[in-house]
């Protein structure tokens, strides 16, 4: 089932959570709504799950409007970030609980319930833990309780809040690649909220990346993190190196160093802002032409294939590089080296009013 | 692994170290707390008995079978069986009110309901002469009407149900705010009616509170005096509940008589107290397999 979300809008007092937000979901998609927290990615989700009611604008699912739907017909799964089990019931009650709470004319008989219950309980392998109470489980084990609940009802629509923010790393990596695989074989329609970037370009066929109640980018992984669509989007996904430049005589100058760009600043009052990924730089013993500016060493952790080199530059502005392992070698470069680093790649924003320092 | 059991040991260590640190400070406080129920609550609780049973158990069995006294244990029946259910019926409507949804007036409404703590029995009791009394507001419509509220059964349940209000709503409110809605909201979204999801997800959650306030709304219910006697106007036999019956006896100088009829309300303190105990038991047992 697909999902369109039309120009909503939320207020929560005189908190503007959601502005004007359009979207399309395709049907069997992955979605991950991604921002940093009060960016309204949560409000979006339970706006789609009908727990929350936008102030205007509609939910389309299958092109039919939802609005008029009770938030129990609307055929929704919900993942709650603290998973929401019910604490009384066991593990096997809290996966039946969608299924014995149906009115008698569309209720499952009690063996239809028990093997559907059992059948989801192996699809999240807690087949042996059907007797157990909440509170005798961990958390990774909960989290999947709570999936299988959900998709007990045979949910259209999948909707996962912070699925895995309330468990640990390892435990975490771990479920994502499991939820991945689950959706892939069961191929519902889902969305999740996460603030984790990893996890979004790890898990998501196409990432939402959301920032004060708007969409300021909606792309797959690889675009998101390669092409990023506004400066919010470098500063969010992935490190990023910022440097402020100034235009004059539609020229692009960083300190005294003159850049090339794609002609699009109009004016000398333009302002630039210059972002270049760590991996995008080279460090030289002597200036080169393309040499932005020089630095002094401050930190090298080799640690990986990628050694992560931390500089001052003349300004005293901290830079971050990652070079091959193999270049670092080569250099043998030290603390307090005074080096001089060259991009790549760079990528230039020119905005007269905003600042996208973040 | 190894870091983990190394962790672990050293908390046990550190535990055992503050008990035998602690022990002597551990006694004292436990013999204060032990010796303070002893004298305040158990020797008084056993006095009673003791006064009850001084003249033998004939005399006991005689002071409590006495017409007088059955009718007035009847009385505190009637208005104990009234007053919880209606405040139950309250309670947890006013508490799912306040801890669910944001409304004008819901700090008021926090605020009213413990007007009953905070106002002297006495004056609560002196309020509802002054509405349904024959010179109060509703006084001369009641008399038309043949209506006896003041000095009769009525008057004495809605006393009793005002006193008493407070109980269980001051439970549940804190234990449904700290639960949140996340429970209920998940149990809606996998199509449970408001009906089903009251009875299934959230009544399971609070019933420990609920009970909780029950009891002791009920014991207050029947152990409530001043209201109770400003309205009853004493009439032996047909408006004594069981304190107001233990006061005549006991300003008769039958003293034997007053503590016996006083053993039955604390028996029945005692029994609530047992079967609040049984039920926490039994519930417990099931949760833990």
């Amino acid at each position: 089932m697909s999902i369109e979300i039309q120009n909503i809008n939320k207020h929560f007092g005189k908190f503007h959570a959601i502005k004007g937000l359009n979207l399309k979901i395709e049907a069997g998609e992955l979605v991950a709504l991604l921002g940093p927290s009060g960016c309204g990615k949560t409000t979006l989700l339970r706006i789609i799950s009908g727990l929350e009611h936008p102030d205007s604008g509609s939910i389309l699912f299958s092109g039919e409007d939802t609005v008029k739907k009770h938030v129990s017909e609307r055929k929704v799964g919900f993942v709650f970030q603290h998973y929401a089990l019910f604490k009384h019931m066991t593990v096997f009650e809290n996966v039946a609980f969608g299924l014995k709470v149906r009115p008698r004319s569309v209720r499952p008989s009690k063996s239809e319930i028990k093997d559907r219950v059992e059948s989801l309980l192996k699809l999240v392998k807690l087949e042996l833990l059907h007797d157990r109470f909440p509170s005798q489980l961990s958390g990774g084990q909960r989290q999947r309780v709570a999936l299988a609940r959900a998709l007990a009802v045979e949910p259209q629509v999948l909707l996962l809040d912070e699925p895995f923010g309330a468990l640990d790393a390892q435990v975490r990596k771990e479920l994502r690649r499991w939820l991945r695989r689950l959706h892939d074989e069961i191929h519902v329609t889902s969305v999740f909220v996460t603030h984790d970037q990893e996890e979004a370009l790890e898990v998501a066929d196409r990432v939402v990346v959301m920032n004060q109640g708007k969409i300021e980018q909606v792309g797959t992984p690889e675009e998101v993190y390669t092409n990023p669509a506004t400066p919010f989007v470098y500063n969010f996904i992935g490190n990023v190196n910022l440097f402020h430049g100034r235009v004059e005589g539609g020229k692009l100058f960083v300190g005294d160093k003159e850049l090339e760009h794609k002609g699009e600043a109009k004016s000398d009052n333009n302002k630039a802002f210059i972002y270049i990924r760590p991996y995008h730089f080279d460090i030289h013993r002597t200036k080169q032409t393309d040499t932005i500016s020089s630095a002094v060493i401050e930190h090298i952790s080799p640690a990986g294939s990628l050694v992560r080199v931390e500089l001052l530059d003349e300004f005293s502005q901290p830079i971050l590089v990652e070079i091959p392992m193999q270049r670092y070698k080569e250099l043998g470069i030290k603390k307090a080296d005074k080096v001089f680093v060259s991009p790549k790649e760079t990528r230039i924003f020119f905005d007269e009013s905003q600042d996208y320092a973040i | 692994m190894q870091a983990w059991k190394e962790k672990t040991r050293r908390k046990k260590m550190k535990n055992n170290l503050n008990t035998s640190e602690s022990f002597f400070v551990k006694f004292i406080l436990t013999s204060i707390a032990l010796l303070f129920i002893l004298i305040v609550l158990v020797v008084p609780m056993f006095s009673i008995f003791i006064y009850a049973f001084e003249k033998g158990y004939e005399v006991y069995l005689a002071s409590i079978t006495d017409p007088m006294a059955v009718s007035a244990m009847k009385l505190t029946l009637i208005a104990v069986l009234f007053t919880v259910p209606l405040n139950l019926i309250f309670g947890v409507a006013a508490s799912w009110a306040i801890a669910r949804f944001e409304f004008t007036g819901r700090s008021l409404l926090i605020s009213l309901i413990d007007i009953p703590f905070s106002v002297s029995p006495i004056i609560s009791g002196m309020i509802y002469v002054l509405i349904f009394g024959t010179q109060g507001y509703f006084g001369e419509y009641l008399y038309s009407q043949d209506i006896k509220v003041i000095f009769a059964t009525p008057g004495i349940v809605l006393v009793t149900i005002f006193v008493t209000f407070p109980f269980i709503a001051r439970e549940l409110i804190p234990i449904m705010q700290s639960l949140g809605s996340e429970e209920e909201e998940a149990a809606i979204i996998l199509g449970a009616s408001g009906w089903q999801t009251f009875w299934k997800v959230t009544l399971p959650n609070i019933k420990w509170g609920i009970l909780y306030g029950v009891i002791l709304c009920n014991a207050r219910a029947m152990g409530e005096f001043g209201a109770v006697s400003v309205v009853s106007g004493h009439i032996r036999g047909l408006t004594n509940t069981i304190p107001l019956h233990v006061e005549i006896l006991y300003n008769e100088y039958n003293y034997v008589g007053a503590f016996a009829v006083a053993s039955i309300l604390t028996l029945a303190a005692i029994a609530t107290l047992i079967i609040k105990e049984i039920v926490n038991y039994f519930s417990h047992k099931g949760e833990k397999l």
